[in-house]
């Protein structure tokens, strides 16, 4: 599903954030990024959904080599792909439906299929009965959930997470964690990245851990494996 | 495929719609300043119509008259008409007296108390030659020789007075596309500022959209069609205060001076309409386009 072969990224200003990972992860895994601050956990997820481009090397999602991916192509790549974030991003003034429905609805997608989509994503999360709610009265994790339904509508093979739970309570990062785990069962690829080392503990997952931009540790569940 | 871009270009226009009713302020502001620079596009438009129409219709004009000096007697003035007849491209001559002048020109001016205070002085006029050519295109050298006859006090042909207009069309165009350009330029400029606010103030939504996979043309497109709303607008209430303005001066101008060439109000109008409205499209369109330029990179860099 996603294949990192030597890949570095140094930013304009000379800051390098990823320097030579290689990085395999199959379909239907779920992976956790760990590391400390600046290990270049989010750089990676950036590549992943081409908000940046490596500065050598190659990345290949589902068998699209994004780093090459043309600008045009760039919106068609991320209806394929699932993205949230420690800070949620919603349209506070929007309702939650509103919030789901506004991703299908940029794609052009009619307002019956938009309908047919909106439902099932909110349920996967639990927060149908909550559609008609301003973002802005929802707490964290429900805000979290909400975002997670709009990675979700589009039905994407591959969901990335950054620091999902970085900004909730234990019991809301719980919950939110659950559902990613639900939809891995499901067989969508999870790539996770975060410092909540209680969460990576709770489950036997692989946990693929960065320092200074290099991959450091790669345990897979039952065993662990080293990469550069 | 069709319907899901119809869809898409559907909702490009709404947002844009919507995006221009959400600051009404700003959108009241860009249209007024687009309003004006098109309505001096306007009136530049209708001056030089009706100064190329005086000129068209002067030079289609085959007359000139020839004014005679004063005390010039009647022999010397039979044999002066006679060498102007025999003048090359000369088709007619006939000859008008001060007399015959004055009471012309007292028809004319009927009602005109400052006229008619100045000709019951006594007669300033002079006798003159109404000398019709064959053509005008051979107007300015029968002008040249009937100049060189000994008697002639001055001629009058549409050769001087097209001339003259011709100046004054060109100073009219410079002085306009001047104006209009600095009109043009700071209309340019509120519009690109209206909608940099208008980003500004959407830039979570348009960095939620990208992250979704809305393509370029739907972030940018809501944002161009508010350009162009905004612009389109400032070319009707310009194309309106014009056509209005415009009817008022024909008018009054048909009513002061029956005899001068106006170019009707109808005729214009239509012409008008279509070039106001469509510049303020262009130069709406042109603003956005110039306020997206950031985004449209940031966008294309993501």
């Amino acid at each position: 599903m996603v294949e990192l072969v030597g890949v570095t990224k140094t930013y304009p200003n000379g800051a390098g954030a990823l320097r030579g990972v290689d990085l395999t992860v199959q379909d239907g895994e779920f992976v956790y990024l760990i590391g400390p601050s600046g290990a270049g956990k989010s750089s990676l997820l950036r590549l992943l959904y081409r908000e940046e481009r490596p500065t050598r090397g190659t990345v290949v999602v589902d068998g699209v080599n994004v780093g090459r991916l043309r600008p045009g192509q760039v919106a068609m790549y991320r209806r394929r792909i699932g993205v949230i974030f420690q800070d949620f991003r919603l349209l506070p003034q929007w309702s939650v439906y509103k919030n789901v429905a506004f991703a299908l609805r940029v794609t052009g997608a009619s307002p019956r299929e938009i309908r047919r989509r909106v439902g099932p994503a909110l349920d996967e999360v639990g927060l149908w009965h909550k559609r008609d709610v301003l973002a802005t009265q929802l707490s964290g994790g429900e805000q979290q959930r909400v975002a997670i339904a709009r990675a979700m509508v589009h039905r994407p093979r591959l969901l990335l997470a950054d620091e999902p739970t970085g900004n909730l309570d234990p019991v809301a990062a719980r919950e939110v964690h659950r559902i990613l785990l639900d939809l891995n069962a499901r067989g969508t690829t999870v790539i996770m990245a975060t410092h909540a080392s209680h969460l990576v503990d709770d489950v036997r997952r692989r946990v693929v851990a960065l320092d200074a931009g290099r991959v450091v540790r790669d345990a897979r569940a039952g065993g662990y494996a080293h990469g550069g | 495929m069709a319907a899901r871009l119809l869809r898409e270009m559907w909702t490009i226009l709404t947002e844009g719609v919507v995006d221009f009713l959400r600051t009404p302020g700003i959108a009241v502001a860009s249209v007024g300043t687009a309003a004006v620079a098109l309505l001096l596009v306007g009136a530049y438009l209708v001056a030089a119509t009706n100064i190329a129409h005086l000129s068209r219709t002067v030079s289609s004009q085959v007359d000139m008259r020839l004014f005679l000096s004063a005390g010039m007697r009647p022999k010397a003035e039979r044999l002066l008409a006679a060498r102007v007849r025999r003048v090359a491209g000369v088709r007619s001559v006939t000859f008008i007296s001060k007399a015959e002048a004055l009471a012309q020109l007292k028809r004319e001016f009927a009602g005109n108390g400052a006229v008619e205070a100045v000709l019951a002085e006594g007669n300033p006029l002079l006798d003159s030659l109404d000398v019709r050519t064959a053509s005008p295109a051979v107007s300015d050298r029968v002008a040249r020789a009937l100049g060189r006859l000994p008697g002639v006090a001055h001629l009058v042909y549409p050769g001087q007075t097209v001339a003259r207009l011709g100046a004054v069309l060109t100073v009219v165009r410079w002085a306009g596309l001047v104006l209009a350009s600095l009109l043009a330029l700071s209309s340019f400029l509120v519009t690109s500022n209206a909608i940099r606010l208008a980003v500004l103030g959407r830039r979570r939504e348009i960095e939620i959209m990208l992250l979704v996979g809305a393509t370029r043309a739907m972030v940018r497109g809501p944002f161009l069609v508010e350009g162009m709303l905004l612009g389109a607008l400032g070319g009707v209430v310009a194309t309106v205060v014009t056509v209005v303005g415009y009817g008022a001066v024909a008018r009054a101008l048909t009513a002061a001076a029956p005899f001068l060439p106006i170019v009707p109000p109808a005729q214009v109008n239509a012409r008008l309409a279509f070039d106001l409205v469509l510049g303020g499209v262009v130069l709406g369109w042109v603003g956005a386009l110039f306020a997206l330029r950031r985004l449209i990179r940031v966008a294309s860099e993501a």
